[in-house]
């Protein structure tokens, strides 16, 4: 039952974060912020910093964790950007699972993220993104992994060249052994982590190409 | 001889590629083709020879599939400031080398910060496939860090009173090595470096005070370690010292100048007050 609901509070974040969030954002109260800055949302240079807590399915090995990530990209419109993110961070592996290790293990990675913004023209964004990544549990020799991640939510432009950007997350990436030395010792199995969570994105916008 | 940067532009693939079609018509730069092409050629050279010996010190051995690996604890962080030094200092010398070639000091900012972190990357993403080392998450941090500073100079001046330096003197390990014909890439000698942030202060002083301090006279603070072992000890070192920036110096000279400016990438033996491990040292410090 524990698990039941365990597994069902990701899901149901993750939902809240898709489907609610975005509309309370843009159901008003934003009357003061500045005014959109579409010509600065067009063709050009942004960098972001990212934190992003997630809990995990139990069944996929992991409790939860969360990254941090730097990215950088580039505006192509007002509606599509595309970034790269370097992330590091911490998983926690639950011990008497068929992991050889335990504990919160270092996690690192990047990944190539596309977004799409529902709306131009106003300071709330609704915004969709998608990503594949690459990405290492360490202990032992380490697990790779290779995956999806999806987020949506609302980025909400406050300053000239400086956004903020709440959303949701939920990432499926599938991890194997790479040198097959731990799934000879404890017949550890290639794995999927199935993840959901609150991303919090900060990005600027810093007018910059020549 | 110049001719209009978009023809200019075909000498460097790479720059037409990232070049935004809009932006050209706004850019002022007076592109010199033959000192481009000096450019492209003397990069070009460097890189080559660059990646080669790097294949000799670092990238031996069997390779294994792409992998990332955290390393935020090795050599007690001096390594992230050390790459940070790193992607600042190339995005500075792409910088100086596309001015001279005639791009707008704009053009030459962001095209030298694009340049810089490219490189970075690329040394991370070999070390990606290495068996040992892994793409390190953190070193791409600070990579991505000290390559942007020359953009975030570029759009608040303030921070241009602000510099990263590096000073190095090969450390006892590191000359044993030598001797037994083992040592790796002195960039890997932790235990001999500082990396440094100085600070021309001209700018927080009064008129009265600043006039009164020579204009090449700044501090420095500078972070090292020394004692490095492989378990991940080793003791930290903190200094506060006096800094030259010579490029303050006014000259007339060009040579003269690019002299000052290559200088300033290095902190020069200065006195200081040294924080090292549980003692307060006071000397001239390097590095």
């Amino acid at each position: 039952m524990r698990a039941t609901r365990r597994t069902l509070i990701g899901p149901v974040c993750a939902a809240y974060l898709l489907l609610v969030l975005p509309r309370l954002c843009t159901a008003g109260s934003v009357s003061d912020a500045p005014p959109p800055q579409d010509s600065l949302r067009q063709f050009g240079l942004l960098f972001d910093v990212q934190a992003a807590p997630h809990y995990s399915s139990p069944s996929s090995y992991a409790d939860g964790g969360y990254t941090v990530s730097l990215g950088f990209g580039l505006n192509f419109s007002p509606v599509f950007q595309m970034t790269i993110q370097i992330y590091t961070g911490r998983e926690m592996i639950p011990r008497g699972t068929a992991k050889p290790v335990d504990g919160w293990l270092p996690v690192g990675g990047a990944s190539l993220e596309g977004t799409f913004f529902f709306a131009t023209g106003t300071p709330v964004r609704p915004y969709a993104a998608a990503g594949y990544g690459l990405y290492t549990i360490s202990g032992g020799d380490g697990y790779n992994g290779g995956g999806l991640s999806l987020e949506a939510g609302a980025e909400w432009d406050f300053s000239r060249f400086v956004s903020l950007r709440f959303g949701g997350k939920y990432d499926v990436i599938r991890y194997h052994d790479p040198t097959g030395e731990a799934s000879q010792a404890v017949g550890f199995q290639p794995f999927t982590l199935r993840a959901a969570g609150a991303a919090v994105r900060m990005a600027f916008y810093p007018d910059l190409l020549p | 001889m110049t001719i209009s940067f978009p023809r200019a532009s075909a000498l460097l693939p790479l720059l037409l590629f990232l070049y935004g079609g809009e932006a050209r018509a706004q850019d002022t730069s007076d592109v010199k083709p033959l000192r481009l092409t000096l450019v492209s050629a003397v990069t070009l050279g460097t890189v080559i020879p660059v990646h080669i010996y790097q294949q000799n010190a670092w990238w031996q051995g069997p390779r294994a599939p792409f992998r990332f690996e955290n390393d935020w604890a090795y050599a007690l962080n001096v390594d992230k400031l050390g790459h940070m030094y790193a992607g600042f200092l190339l995005s500075r010398m792409f910088r100086y080398s596309l001015e001279w070639s005639g791009f707008s000091e704009h053009t030459s900012t962001f095209y030298g910060s694009v340049l810089g972190l490219s490189y970075q990357m690329y040394v991370e993403v070999e070390d990606g496939f290495h068996r040992v080392y892994g793409f390190s998450p953190g070193d791409a941090f600070f990579n991505m860090m000290g390559a942007t500073i020359p953009l975030a100079q570029w759009t608040f001046p303030v921070l241009r009173n602000f510099t990263l330096k590096y000073s190095y003197w090969p450390s006892t390990g590191y000359r044993d090595e030598l001797k037994a014909g083992q040592a790796k890439a002195f960039l890997d000698d932790y235990q001999g470096t500082t990396v440094w942030l100085a600070v021309d202060p001209h700018f927080m002083m009064g008129e009265k005070v600043s006039s009164a301090v020579p204009p090449w006279l700044g501090l420095a603070f500078g972070v090292g370690a020394r004692d490095l072992n492989e378990s991940g000890g080793g003791r930290r070192q903190a200094t506060l010292a006096l800094d030259f920036n010579f490029s303050r110096i006014e000259t007339e000279s060009s040579v003269l100048h690019a002299v000052f400016t290559l200088v300033d990438f290095v902190h020069l033996p200065a006195p200081g007050i040294r924080l090292d491990g549980n003692r307060v040292l006071f000397g001239v410090f390097y590095p």
